[in-house]
């Protein structure tokens, strides 16, 4: 249903421009979750404000987004519209900054449905107060009059998921919609939108930076570093298939809850935006496996991973 | 007692506290002022010393200054404003038609500075570029251009020049008198106006910024309605503060343009006054524009807290 | 503090541009007696009204007195009243804030009580209430206009103050054990000079403006004395008569220096933060 091939993105930071996302392939399926996972900087939440067309002024976007079919990149002012009012919905990563603080969460719940479907305002309240208690917020009617600053941050990414599900969309964008809570009510919010999701049957792009609640929560998992997508892989074979040394180096260097080491493996160096990587692979300075030819050609993206050593890695 | 209603109370307290000490500050400040009041009322003529004796006696002159002042305070809370010694009339009597003059000019300036500074503000806002460019400058120049001089101008191009507009006076009757008073007006409200304008523009910019805004842009709500119900609306709350301050300040920009365009308003009375050494009707008007400020700031305190949702009544921002 | 570099920006540009203006009139004024052509007060009323010539460049006044001149000497009177207004305003504003937002209790009560009941006079209000008072004339103008700055550079010091106090380091010199007087002087206070010398060049062109309606309004600097406020007022009637040209050089003298000073003003505070 999402195609996205080689996108490269480019941002103007203080006239000058940046490269953000290098090269960039990968799809989603009707329904399917798909886990984007990378370091900051590594170009993850561009990728998904590039699907919505949310990129800062001055963006450059090259390579082709197709949703259904539909070439997102080159859609007219009144399609884009349309195209985020029905096929897309984002979840961000902030839900108090990013609600309007002055209006009240009824406001922000039926605004789209009654803007952009002409739902009456009680019809949109019915609907909002349902999906309210889908996301387990039981005194729906109380809450639709409240002001965004009357909620917890976890109350206030519940209304965001309910929100997101107004419009009965195709595919959801979450931009790491748990980082911002509680420790504690992450896990709470993460499992609502998952079940939410699966029920609706919608299809989502889901950013993190945690490769592990990646793989509990999705069908497919795509990691990025420096701008590129280096792997994509089954999340029933993360542990088993991951072939990427930058996988790899991320599974490694997690605690595990079996296993008692003394001293957690890390991946050395600190890691890189797609601007600041070298010629030959991104990886390179940091890779335990590297050789002469990684720091002369950046490898392709083969297979779903792309490393020139793959076949004696793996 | 709800949190509004406290709120409420709590600044109604802080006005009269600050009228207090403002009126005290006024009268105490007169008190202390160089020279002999019967100097002024006898206009420097050798006099008997039972006429001064009898002049002491009927302005209080003698009283201690503190008996002075609660006179003084009392008979404005009747209505009282003291008399003038120059005129030998009840400073109210003087003022009344004045105040008019005065009023008129203020809301009509008022009037211009909110219309066309939000305006100005909100087009350079959304209209990155050669617009916004040219609105930004325009407004460098109207900051810096004192009223005065804006009246001068006027006068020069429209009045003299063109013809178009009456030099002086206050006109007679409502439409005419709004003829009369449009320079006059317009030389008070340029630089305010620029003021608003700017300070819109950037209220408009950093509400464009927001996290929100791109939310409702994700949603797919078209721009013209992303603007006006999340950009203007939250920009609203400092827009009116700023708004709000700027009008209350109009009351003491007017001085100088009822002198520039020879307008006989509180303002130019205040002046004649000042340099007559007429003490009790500078005292009264310097009150009455106090009173008017102080009323004001407090007004648009009230409205910033009614029109903005998110500080709980009573509570923190 | 960083080094002194030449901005590349267009906004550093008109800063420097800015700062040139305001440094060239200040040289005229200061230079006023070796540039003028004629005596500023030389009164020729053959001469009234006098267009451009080469003995008169800018014409001549209702008076007959030399246009170019006047404004010359004025650029004096018209530059010292706001650069007074501002260094008393200030000097005074920050001593008030920080020995306030230092010592606390009841002394920080009673100066934010003061300011709060002189934040009620509006703009000029309170200058002219002491004008009223003590007569009109440059010294008590400027002595005023600085009385009715000081509450509003008195309170954003205070409250820079306060948040510098919180500064670790002022607790670790505090426990050092040096004096509140030498803490102040030597760090809070340099500390805070950016911000105050930002604010201070901002309040020159209210200043400006301020002390020229004054003298506008014939409370200020008092004629025949040459200032560009006083030119504008007493240039006022000549326009009648078709010779706008005494209130609208002055005026255009005032507008350029104010509008200098608020770019530089800008500038700064861009630079302190």
């Amino acid at each position: 249903m999402l195609e996205i091939k080689n996108l490269r993105v480019r941002l103007r930071v203080e006239g000058e421009p940046r490269t953000v996302i290098h090269d960039t392939s990968f799809t989603i399926g009707a329904g399917e979750a798909f886990g984007l996972i990378g370091e900051s900087g590594s170009g993850k939440s561009m990728t998904a404000r590039a699907v919505a067309r949310l990129l800062p002024e001055g963006a450059e976007c090259t390579g082709e987004i197709a949703f259904a079919g539909k070439p997102v990149l080159a859609l007219k002012p009144d399609e884009l519209r349309r195209y985020r009012v029905d096929d897309v919905a984002m979840i961000f990563q902030d839900p108090r900054a990013s609600i309007n603080p002055v209006r009240t969460v009824g406001d922000f719940l039926t605004e789209a449905a009654r803007t952009n479907f002409g739902m009456r305002r009680r019809e949109a309240e019915d609907k909002a107060v349902a999906l309210l208690a889908e996301v387990g917020i039981a005194d729906g009617g109380r809450r639709l009059k409240q002001h965004p600053h009357q909620l917890s941050g976890g109350l206030l990414q519940r209304v965001m998921i309910a929100s997101a599900l107004m419009g009965d969309p195709k595919l959801l964008l979450a931009d790491e919609p748990t980082t911002a809570l509680d420790v504690t009510t992450q896990s709470e919010v993460m499992g609502i939108l998952n079940r939410l999701r699966a029920e609706h049957g919608v299809a989502m792009l889901f950013i993190t930076h945690d490769l592990e609640l990646a793989g509990a929560v999705c069908d497919r998992i795509g990691v990025m570093y420096a701008g590129s997508i280096v792997e994509t892989l089954s999340s029933d074979a993360l542990h088993e298939a991951a072939r990427h040394p930058y996988t790899q180096g991320l599974l490694t260097s997690r605690p595990s809850l079996t296993a008692t080491t003394r001293r957690l493996p890390v991946i050395p160096g600190k890691p890189l935006s797609a601007f600041e990587a070298p010629g030959g692979c991104a990886f390179a300075p940091r890779c335990a496996h590297v050789i002469a030819q990684c720091r002369e050609s950046g490898p392709e993206f083969v297979d779903g991973v792309r490393c020139h050593r793959v076949g004696e890695l793996s | 007692m709800s949190e509004l209603g406290k709120f409420l109370i709590r600044k109604l307290f802080g006005l009269v506290a600050t009228l207090l000490a403002a009126s005290f500050v006024v009268f105490g400040a007169t008190a202390l002022a160089p020279g002999d009041p019967i100097a002024v009322l006898t206009g420097g003529r050798s006099v008997d010393p039972e006429t001064i004796a009898s002049l002491r006696a009927h302005y209080h002159l003698d009283d201690p200054f503190l008996s002075r002042y609660w006179q003084w305070l009392t008979g404005i809370l009747h209505g009282d404003l003291g008399q003038s010694i120059i005129a030998r009339r009840d400073v109210s009597d003087l003022l009344a038609s004045r105040t008019e003059t005065t009023v008129l000019l203020v809301v009509y300036a008022a009037v211009l500075i909110l219309a066309a500074g939000i305006t100005l503000g909100i087009v350079a806002a959304l209209r990155k570029g050669a617009v916004d460019n040219v609105i930004m400058l325009g407004t460098t120049a109207g900051m810096a251009i004192p009223s005065f001089l804006t009246a001068i101008v006027l006068i020069v191009v429209f009045a003299t020049g063109l013809g178009w507009f009456p030099v002086f006076g206050p006109g007679d009757g409502f439409t005419d008198r709004l003829w009369h008073l449009t320079l006059p007006a317009i030389a008070l409200a340029v630089s305010s106006t620029a003021l608003v304008a700017r300070l819109t523009r950037a209220a408009i910019r950093e509400e464009l910024g927001k996290e929100h805004v791109e939310t409702a842009i994700s949603r797919g709500i078209p721009r013209r309605l992303v603007v006006r119900r999340h950009v203007l609306r939250n920009a609203m709350v400092p827009i009116t503060t700023v708004s709000g301050l700027t009008v209350a300040g109009l009351v003491v920009g007017s001085l100088v343009v009822e002198r520039a365009f020879s307008l006989n308003g509180i303002g130019a009375f205040l002046i004649d006054s000042v340099t007559k050494s007429d003490y009790p009707v500078v005292q009264a008007i310097v009150l009455l524009l106090v009173a008017t400020f102080v009323v004001l700031n407090t007004l648009v305190d009230v409205l910033y807290r009614l029109i903005d949702s998110r500080i709980e009544p009573g509570g923190r921002g | 503090m960083t080094a002194i570099a030449l901005p590349r920006t267009a906004a550093g540009r008109t800063g420097i541009v800015a700062l040139g203006v305001v440094l060239l009139l200040a040289l005229v004024g200061l230079l006023a007696p070796w540039l003028a052509p004629h005596d500023p007060n030389e009164i020729n009323l053959m001469d009234a009204f006098q267009g451009n010539s080469a003995t008169h460049p800018l014409g001549t006044d209702a008076s007959g007195r030399d246009l170019l001149s006047r404004l010359i000497w004025g650029a004096r009177s018209s530059l010292a009243g706001p650069l007074l207004v501002v260094v008393l305003a200030t000097v005074l504003g920050v001593a008030i804030a920080v020995a306030s937002a230092w010592r606390g209790g009841w002394l920080d009560a009673v100066v934010s009580r003061c300011v709060d009941v002189l934040f009620a006079f509006p703009g000029v209000l309170l200058a002219i209430l002491v004008v009223a008072l003590f007569g009109a004339g440059l010294t008590v103008a400027v002595v005023a206009l600085a009385i009715s700055y000081v509450p509003y550079i008195a309170r954003l010091v205070r409250s820079a103050a306060l948040r510098e106090q919180a500064q670790p380091y002022i607790t670790a010199l505090t426990i050092q054990g040096v004096g509140g007087f030498a803490i102040c002087r030597r760090h809070l206070i340099p500390n805070l000079l950016p911000l105050i010398l930002a604010q201070s060049t901002l309040t020159f062109g209210y200043a400006m403006v301020d002390l020229a309606a004054i003298s506008f309004l014939g409370l200020g600097v008092q004629p025949p004395t040459a200032d560009w406020g006083v030119m504008v007022s007493s240039g006022q009637p000549s326009i009648l008569q078709g010779f706008p040209q005494e209130s609208l050089y002055a005026g255009a003298l005032i507008v350029v220096v104010v509008a200098a000073f608020n770019l530089l003003g800008d500038r700064l505070d861009e630079w302190t933060r």
